[in-house]
């Protein structure tokens, strides 16, 4: 074997290998300081950002064009206040967004349930028929419905001419049924796949234990799975019934004379009367009822944990 | 550090191809302009009779997009942002008031021909394109011959002519409806006496189904939900066009006609070719070529001549002429739509 001997580098390649390791160091040191100092503003900036320019602007737009016209003014809150059928609306928004989020819940969480316990491959066939709809927009659900569920309809032509069980057709469009259907239709994906992520978190083993301590598997479910999901049930619950507050196509389309909601009466004032400062009046009404909720809701969360903690 | 570096620099690289893929290409092309109206099968004879050939003519290409909607326009204006050239427009987008005279542009008559559009269907800011009857429709299996409605009367009575009621969900040609219903001439149903004519509605107010869109008309009214209902004679014709045997009829008395204009957003970047694409759309014989396909009614007068009686009959102008239809007064509607909206949603809501 050869030994072939490295050539001894002169002293001033020393001292230039040397000061390029140096500057290098004190790049990397400089850029670690730029890094620890700017870093974190580079990960919540974008953020920040995207919060102002698309829900902090848009929202503080619909609030100055309440009050606004051009001068200040509180005519669209007096308009608001002055004719009792606003409130009644509102409390009509308010009991079909209560009825269709229990509904949708009801109907959700034991699809969620059989989700985390499904094999694999099962699961992958619920998700894709959870999945489909959630892809359809939202007209043509609608539509479909209206065939479904109208009196000479797919529903009622099967409960009177096939199977004879009623007589005359069952009232289920243009009418708060009709909504109800329509809007638990809709939510139901979004239900079912935000309380899957949160049940899949909860440890299965712990169900396992139960029963080997002797629990059936309704007590196992019941005394352990239950309420370990309860943090995501209530949160699920809260973003179903949040959202269920802005529907106006459902409502307007599957509903009768009385469903009137406030998102129906925003999108009237906004693109058929083109009374902006009224319609973010009534934009503004339904923004501050939901986040009056919404406190009450973080409020009784904190104060539970509390509780819980030691 | 290295690795967060790193991640961050993918982070920072990233950001910025996102960044750059979202500017907007602007192929620079020949002079294009963007016509939005109804979309539908009404658009896609727009764009045959009118659009395709003002593009062979004068080469600017037309985009046309469907949901004409006065609030984007609205919010176009505003913002600087004009997309929409030319627009089609209900008549009370173009009232020839301040408030909305600062959505579109005045038109240019001097360089506008509108020979044969009768005067009172010329506007500052918008001109007639086509017209409509809205006209009591009917399932022919519900109320066979010799027992069909022949006027409002008969929509408010539901003895003599039972079944489901719908109507469109908005105060306008309801009001109208029932007043006429009652017995009111034509002449004397402007300006509206409101509380009577919604004292009319109080009679079938339970047996009414209240429909949002144009389109669930007819489907409802074939598959028999409906006995009755208002409809546009156009979307009945198209309807009984594409399926022989739908069980669906209408009546043209007392039909209230309603005119469609064409009008500039304003801050268009291509008023003049707006304007020549306008005086396209104005020219008799492509009118009448456009109304045999749909039996939408021509703006221009002068596309009767080219027409036979057979598809005349089929026009709301025509019956017009015969006294049977209401013009719909958008001028007196633009000024009470908003109060009349409250109104009318009370009067739903109350029981």
């Amino acid at each position: 074997m050869i030994l072939v001997r490295k050539p001894v580098p002169t002293p001033d390649q020393v001292r230039g290998r040397l000061f390029r390791d140096h500057a290098l160091a004190v790049r990397e040191q400089s850029f670690d300081r730029w890094l620890a100092r700017f870093g974190p503003a580079a990960l919540w900036l974008p953020g920040v950002v995207f919060m102002t320019a698309f829900f902090l602007v848009p929202v503080g737009w619909i609030v100055a064009q309440s009050v606004l016209d051009p001068d200040f003014t509180l005519k669209f809150y007096a308009r608001l206040a002055g004719a009792p059928e606003y409130a009644l609306v509102l409390w009509i928004s308010l009991k079909i967004g209560l009825i269709s989020s229990l509904a949708t819940m009801l109907a959700g969480y034991p699809v969620a349930y059989l989700l985390v316990i499904a094999r694999p491959g099962v699961r992958a066939l619920m998700l894709a028929f959870v999945l489909l709809p959630f892809w359809t927009n939202i007209l043509v659900r609608c539509y479909a419905w209206m065939l479904v569920l109208q009196t000479k309809g797919l529903v009622n032509t099967a409960l009177i001419d096939w199977l004879g069980v009623i007589a005359s057709p069952l009232p289920l469009l243009f009418n708060l049924t009709g909504v109800i259907i329509g809007m638990v239709h809709y939510l139901l994906p979004i239900a079912i796949l935000t309380l899957y992520a949160g049940l899949k978190t909860i440890d299965l083993r712990l169900l396992r234990a139960a029963q080997g301590l002797g629990a059936n598997p309704l007590r196992a479910f019941l005394a352990v799975f239950l309420p370990l999901s309860l943090p995501t049930l209530r949160a699920t619950t809260m973003l179903v019934f949040v959202l269920s507050l802005g529907f106006y196509v459902t409502p307007a389309l599957l509903g009768g004379r009385t469903e009137i909601t406030v998102a129906m009466l925003v999108s009237t004032y906004f693109s058929d009367v083109l009374n902006w400062g009224f319609g973010s009046a009534l934009a503004v009404l339904l923004l501050a009822v939901t986040l009056v909720g919404l406190t009450i809701y973080f409020a009784l969360e904190r104060s539970r944990a509390e509780v819980i903690a030691p | 550090m290295r690795i967060a570096r790193s991640t961050l620099r993918t982070g920072l690289l990233a950001a910025a191809l996102i960044a750059a893929a979202a500017l907007p290409l602007r192929a620079a092309a020949e002079e294009t302009i963007v016509f939005s109206g109804w979309g539908g099968t009404w658009q896609a004879a727009e764009k045959k009779f009118y659009f395709d050939t003002f593009e062979k003519a004068t080469g600017i290409k037309v985009i046309d997009v469907p949901d004409v909607n006065l609030s984007k326009i609205k919010a176009m204006v505003a913002s600087g942002n004009v997309e929409w050239d030319v627009v089609q427009a209900i008549g009370m987008w173009v009232p020839q008031k301040p408030a909305t005279d600062a959505l579109f542009e005045a038109l240019d008559y001097s360089k506008i021909k509108t020979d044969g559009v009768p005067k009172e269907l010329i506007r500052r800011n918008g001109v007639a394109t086509a017209t409509f009857a809205q006209v009591l429709a009917y399932n022919t299996d519900a109320f066979p011959k010799g027992k069909q409605p022949t006027s409002w009367t008969d929509f408010f009575d539901l003895k003599k002519f039972p079944g489901k009621r719908g109507f469109l969900n908005q105060p306008r040609y309801a009001l109208e409806a029932s007043l006429m219903a009652e017995g009111v001439a034509k002449k004397d149903v402007y300006p509206i006496a409101v509380e009577r004519a919604l004292k009319q509605w109080d009679g079938i107010k339970n047996d009414v189904v209240w429909w949002e869109q144009w389109p669930q008309a007819p489907g409802l009214l074939a598959s028999g939900e409906l006995a009755m209902t208002l409809s546009s004679q156009a979307r009945i014709g198209g309807l009984l066009q594409q399926e022989k045997e739908a069980p669906v009829a209408f009546i043209w008395n007392q039909g209230i006609m309603t005119v469609d204009f064409l009008a500039i957003p304003k801050g268009s970047k291509h008023k003049e070719a707006a304007q020549k694409l306008i005086e396209w759309m104005l020219d008799p014989a492509r009118q009448a070529e456009y109304a045999k396909a749909t039996a939408v009614g021509p703006s221009n007068t002068k596309a009767f001549a080219l027409l036979d009686d057979k598809t005349k009959e089929t026009l709301p102008s025509y019956h017009f002429t015969k006294d049977e239809l209401l013009v719909f007064d958008d001028l007196w509607w633009s000024d009470h739509l908003d109060q009349l909206t409250e109104t009318w949603n009370k009067w739903k809501l109350a029981k």
